[in-house]
């Protein structure tokens, strides 16, 4: 319980000091900066057990993020909930889900993969 | 798999218990009125691939969802629950996603009746794009072109002479301004008279709305096509397999008119599914399974050729039959018979549908539809024909390396134990030219063409334009629910209340793109083993492949673009 309320503040204070790159250049925008990797790499290591060394992971992952044809939900829908009250939450799925469909996940899950890694397509 | 032979020429002594072997994991569920697959056996995985495309719609379809229950002002039976991160990945881990991305939210309360057609569009495609037949589909020059490019293309036929139950006549014909001075008698002693006709329909109980009625009809349309050739004008229709009681509508019916074009959309489009695409590919297909695996070894070298074209078919056939169809599932939902009717119907259907009869060059002859100079443009006629010659012609460069004459084929005990299954026991109907056995290398190559046909082209072209044609509703709906018009002097408001209400419109959104979207593996591609000894008739069937889609690419220039039978855009197999 405790993890998890550190998690929601963390998350809501990194969302408020993000606030001006949503304002200024939208959430693409917002995914190239520092924050941006810091948030990505926290979630994806909480909810997919990633080490410290697989960083890259995150990075590669708001790489293709970065690529609005390679995500699932357009950049403008996303930005509309995480405007709403609850942006955290929305943008902790938002990555869980992107992370499964662009990664080796669900062929690791399926025990035809044996390493985790981001896809290019 | 190495050492790829028939059995004659193979020199193991454990073939034949290996054969047995997988057979055991093959078995039959007779519960329906055909055999079917009981379950995935050890040849079936579940590709990596295939779960990935499926995620990436079903987010798809969920942002949609999210949106729609925010947006649209409509209010649903149930909520739709929201994501939380903290059971996310479990619930991704223990399967049944569907159930929480794509669920069905109920009725609107109090009713989901649109005002308008605008509605079809405003309150249900938020984060899905409005597919482009929205713009053109309220024409009778689109609704002729359903019927030739549609999600139902190969169910048009030439009229002979004028039926007794569907009683039409020149005033018929010459309400359209380019026959008004034609003759019906002259047109059809010309070949320029076509129809469609769904009047077994009339025998299907209506299903079900939880908040009313809804309505299949049984109707018959009628097309002429002008002097020198052309397209499809549809001039009447009538909505019940019978005159009596009924009138005949043409286009200057008005809004009586169109919904007379719902009614014949709606059976055209329940017949699509139970039928055409249910029927006539998933189920077709799920028996040529079982022979192949009951019967072929895994180093037959049609078992080699097929097993990349029944790739997840016996997977998904196994989710249709205990959930898709079932009563309270989807379809019951979307269609508008009874979905245990529904399920006689398919089943029925697929019984009577003789194999040999519909290889596609045979069916559009005996269809009156083969001819190019009547029907000039006709989509999937055209690109079927070409792909169907490119398949048969890999097929028969494959079949000579393996048999060198008839004579290998009548002593491959294998491979006629696969003709008398498929037909004794998966109760194909004419399964080649012999049924219960291969007559010939002919024989060998039709049979297989038509089973990848049906796999991987046939299939396409029934199930991704249930993503194009069919989410937007008011195109092609698949229930009517107010009864068949009587009398005219209908309304827009009257037309707009025969189609789906919007909570239908929305689950219908939802499976569609679901099902329409997986493009899962490709036409043309097997796995690298198989290829051995067949190297330069595979290199040039991917040429071939690779010109025809040039070549469609060159016709979608000149005609509303179909893209179905893009060879790009074909997968190998029925997975979805």
């Amino acid at each position: 319980m405790e993890s998890k309320l550190s998690r929601r503040i963390f998350l809501g204070s990194s969302l408020a000091t993000s606030s001006m790159a949503f304002a200024n250049g939208s959430f693409i925008a917002w995914l190239a900066t520092p924050d941006a990797e810091e948030i990505v790499f926290k979630i994806l290591k909480e909810h997919f057990q990633l080490r410290d060394e697989q960083r890259h992971l995150a990075k590669g992952l708001i790489a293709r993020l970065r690529t609005p044809d390679l995500h699932t939900e357009s950049p403008a829908a996303f930005q509309a909930k995480l405007d709403g009250k609850e942006g955290a939450e929305e943008l902790e799925c938002y990555v869980v889900e992107e992370f499964i469909a662009g990664s080796t996940y669900l062929a690791m899950l399926n025990g035809q993969a044996t390493e985790l890694q981001i896809l290019r397509a | 798999m190495a050492n790829i032979s028939i059995p004659q020429k193979d020199s193991s002594s454990t073939r034949k218990a290996e054969i047995e072997k997988v057979a055991e994991g093959y078995v039959y569920n007779t519960e329906y009125v055909m055999p079917l697959i009981e379950a995935e056996g050890s040849l079936d995985k579940n590709d990596p691939n295939w779960l990935l495309q499926t995620f990436r719609a079903f987010l798809k379809i969920r942002s949609n969802l999210g949106a729609t229950v925010k947006e649209s002002g409509l209010t649903f039976e149930k909520e739709l629950v929201r994501r939380s991160p903290k059971n996310l990945v479990s619930t991704i881990q223990s399967g049944g996603v569907s159930e929480y991305y794509a669920p069905d939210l109920g009725v609107c309360q109090p009713s989901g009746k649109a005002q308008s057609i605008q509605d079809y569009t405003d309150k249900v495609f938020f984060n899905i794009k409005v597919p482009d037949i929205a713009s053109r589909f309220d024409s009778d020059e689109q609704f002729g072109y359903t019927f030739l490019a549609g999600p139902n293309p190969n169910q048009v036929q030439k009229m002979k002479s004028i039926p007794q139950a569907f009683p039409i006549t020149n005033e018929h014909l010459r309400s359209v301004a380019e026959f008004a001075n034609d003759d019906l008698s002259s047109a059809l002693n010309e070949g320029r008279i076509f129809f469609v006709e769904h009047t077994e329909m009339a025998s299907l109980k209506n299903g079900l709305h939880p908040q009313g009625p809804k309505y299949q009809y049984a109707p018959w349309a009628a097309f002429a096509v002008p002097r020198g050739g052309g397209r499809l004008y549809p001039f009447a229709i009538q909505c019940g397999p019978t005159p009596q009681g009924r009138e005949i509508y043409t286009p200057k019916d008005g809004y009586t008119w169109k919904i007379a074009r719902n009614c014949v959309l709606s059976a055209h489009n329940n017949h699509h599914e139970v039928v055409t695409h249910l029927g006539l590919t998933h189920l077709l297909v799920d028996a040529a399974v079982a022979a192949t695996r009951r019967k072929l070894h895994v180093r037959h070298p049609i078992h080699a050729l097929l097993n990349q074209h029944f790739e997840g078919t016996v997977n998904i056939n196994v989710l249709a039959r205990t959930n898709l169809i079932q009563p309270g599932k989807s379809v019951e939902r979307l269609v508008g018979s009874d979905i245990l009717d529904n399920q006689q119907y398919s089943a029925r259907s697929r019984l009577a549908y003789s194999f040999r009869d519909n290889y596609v060059p045979t069916r559009l002859k005996r269809f009156g539809v083969f001819d190019t100079k009547t029907i000039t443009a006709y989509p999937y006629r055209d690109d079927a024909l070409l792909v169907w010659q490119a398949v048969y012609d890999w097929v028969s460069s494959y079949v000579e390396v393996y048999y060198k004459n008839d004579a290998e084929i009548r002593a491959d005990i294998e491979l006629q134990a696969w003709a008398a299954e498929a037909t004794n026991v998966g109760k194909i109907k004419d399964f080649g030219v012999s049924p219960g056995a291969v007559r010939d290398r002919t024989d060998l190559i039709e049979i297989v063409t038509m089973i990848i046909f049906t796999a991987g082209p046939q299939h396409a072209a029934v199930n991704f334009t249930q993503g194009t044609e069919m989410t937007f509703v008011p195109a092609n709906p698949l229930a009517g629910y107010t009864p068949e018009p009587k009398g005219r002097g209908h309304t827009e408001k009257d037309w707009v209340a025969n189609l789906p209400p919007l909570d239908v419109a929305v689950h219908t959104l939802a499976i569609l793109t679901q099902l329409a979207g997986i493009n899962h593996t490709q036409l043309g591609i097997y796995e690298p083993e198989m290829t051995l000894k067949v190297g330069p008739q595979l290199a040039r069937f991917v040429l071939r492949l690779a010109d025809i889609e040039r070549t469609i690419d060159e016709r979608n220039k000149k005609r509303v673009p179909y893209i179905h039978l893009k060879p790009t855009r074909i997968p190998a197999s029925i997975n979805i």
